[in-house]
């Protein structure tokens, strides 16, 4: 059963929600575009469907947003509701569909984004998470940090200082480059203690590309070995115990837990499991929980 | 409200009007969403609170902390009632709205269900999509849709005038009537506010 922080959206069923959730979060300029641009393919090579999505991705939102932005006259509360409704209207049009169809969903920044930025903006705290207690909880938020020494010149040899992510809108008075490193320092601040809070995993984004990818891969398929480790002991235990599961399910998930080699240990005890009848097997459901990890 | 806009100024008050789904930034993507069905009850609670807070941040703070009298036709009482009708968790629409500002005095029309639809199809030809709460799929039939919506409203109203205070007046009686007693009411609370005069 997938959990949310706190409340259920009407219609929001979450028995079913069997897909995966990962996050990739970090500050502007942590990398985080481009390991999605990684990690999707990789992913789909692997046999996963993938969704990618994003914030100002929503069909309702996305524009008003982008054309809010274009002026200078975005308060900010306005801004904070702007961008939940557009995280809303994609996790019930996207998100938690792709998720109930067993989709990865791969999402470039989560709601911690949004309360970092409307905490640095001098957010209540409670106000802030209380709108985002329907969000659902991610299997996994992976932590691209990243130093201000080192975002400075990746933003200045890139796509240069930006009106928003310099948070001019909070430093009026400064230039664009003092009030980047101002904004910049206290979002990172911010982030950090969501780090400790919400348990993120975080990755050093200082190192190329390439090597944080390797550093996510090894993370990513962890997560679905273990995840394919306990559907496959689940399908022996309900085996031994004399149940029946679809065929085709049962397929899916020998073939999945073959493809990510986590059948190795468990196949051992899935061949006895297949030739002996619940009654000689004994209470098989306590041996299967023994091999979890 | 025009009736008591026309009497404040004419007594010299600074008055501004504030109204509903209005904000420039933000009314854009309201329509959007109605008008290719897009929104759901979560979307539908947050884009109008997203037009309340512009409103809020732009013109309504800035404005009574100048001394004007400001004027809302509708308030975050309207999200209250419509929002939970729609099924929205009663305390997350509460908080949400966190940031409203504390009305002087908040007005309540009352007009039992029959006359409310009555004095609307009188008005206009039908019911819209989401004013008749056809989104919720209560009926086919969008008069048997608006009926039941609305008493589903009319059910949080009611819930909320002991909860906010919320001051009643019978909308069945004469205009005159209610213009006099809103009068009184209004005079009562603005007497001791700082005013922002019109200028002569």
């Amino acid at each position: 059963m997938r959990e949310t922080y706190g409340k259920v959206l009407p219609g929001m069923d979450l028995s079913h929600v069997s897909g995966k959730l990962i996050v990739i979060e970090g500050t502007d300029g942590a990398g985080r575009t481009t390991q999605i641009e990684l990690l999707k393919p990789w992913l789909e090579e692997l046999g996963h469907a993938v969704l990618d999505t994003g914030m100002t991705r929503s069909t309702l939102a996305g524009d008003g947003i982008r054309r809010a932005k274009e002026g200078v006259n975005l308060g900010r509360v306005t801004q904070s509701l702007f961008y939940a409704t557009d995280f809303v209207d994609r996790l019930e049009n996207e998100i938690a569909p792709a998720l109930r169809a067993g989709f990865i969903v791969l999402t470039d920044r989560y709601v911690y984004s949004l309360m970092a930025r409307a905490m640095v903006r001098g957010a209540d705290a409670q106000w802030i998470r209380s709108i985002y207690s329907v969000a659902l909880k991610p299997d996994a938020v992976f932590y691209l940090r990243l130093g201000i020494e080192q975002l400075v010149p990746r933003v200045v040899f890139t796509r240069g200082f930006d009106y928003w992510e310099s948070g001019m809108d909070l430093y009026p008075g400064q230039d664009m480059y003092e009030s980047f490193c101002n904004y910049q320092a206290v979002l990172l601040a911010e982030f950090d203690r969501l780090s400790e809070e919400f348990k993120f995993e975080t990755v050093d984004a200082s190192a190329d590309a390439r090597s944080v990818f390797s550093q996510l891969k090894a993370k990513v398929l962890a997560l679905l070995e273990n995840d394919s480790r306990k559907q496959f002991a689940s399908m022996l235990a309900m085996r031994a115990n004399g149940g029946v599961m679809p065929k085709a399910e049962e397929d899916a998930i020998a073939a999945a837990a073959r493809k990510l080699s986590v059948t190795r240990d468990l196949e051992l005890v899935s061949r006895p499991f297949a030739a002996r009848t619940p009654s000689e097997n004994g209470n098989g459901h306590s041996a299967i929980q023994n091999l979890k990890p | 409200m025009s009736l008591l806009h026309k009497w404040l100024q004419s007594r010299g008050y600074g008055v501004v009007f504030s109204e509903w789904n209005s904000s420039p930034l933000v009314k854009d993507t309201t329509k959007l969403g109605k008008k290719k069905k897009l929104l759901t009850s979560a979307t539908f609670s947050l884009i109008h609170s997203t037009d309340f807070a512009d409103r809020t941040e732009r013109s309504i703070l800035p404005l009574l902390k100048a001394g004007a009298v400001v004027l809302c036709d509708r308030y975050m009482y309207t999200a209250f009632a419509r929002d939970v009708a729609r099924g929205m968790d009663r305390e997350w629409v509460r908080d949400l709205y966190g940031f409203a500002v504390q009305p002087t005095v908040a007005f309540y029309f009352r007009v039992p269900l029959e006359t409310a639809i009555g004095r609307l199809l009188d008005a206009r030809d039908g019911f819209k999509f989401y004013e008749a709460g056809m989104d919720l799929g209560l009926s086919d039939d969008a008069e048997e849709s608006f009926r039941l919506f609305q008493g589903r409203i009319i059910d949080e109203y009611e819930k909320m005038i002991p909860e906010f205070g919320l001051t009643v007046i019978d909308a069945t009686l004469p205009i005159e009537i209610q213009q006099t007693r809103v009068r009184q009411i209004v005079k009562s609370h603005i007497s001791n506010t700082t005013e922002l005069r019109m200028q002569p």
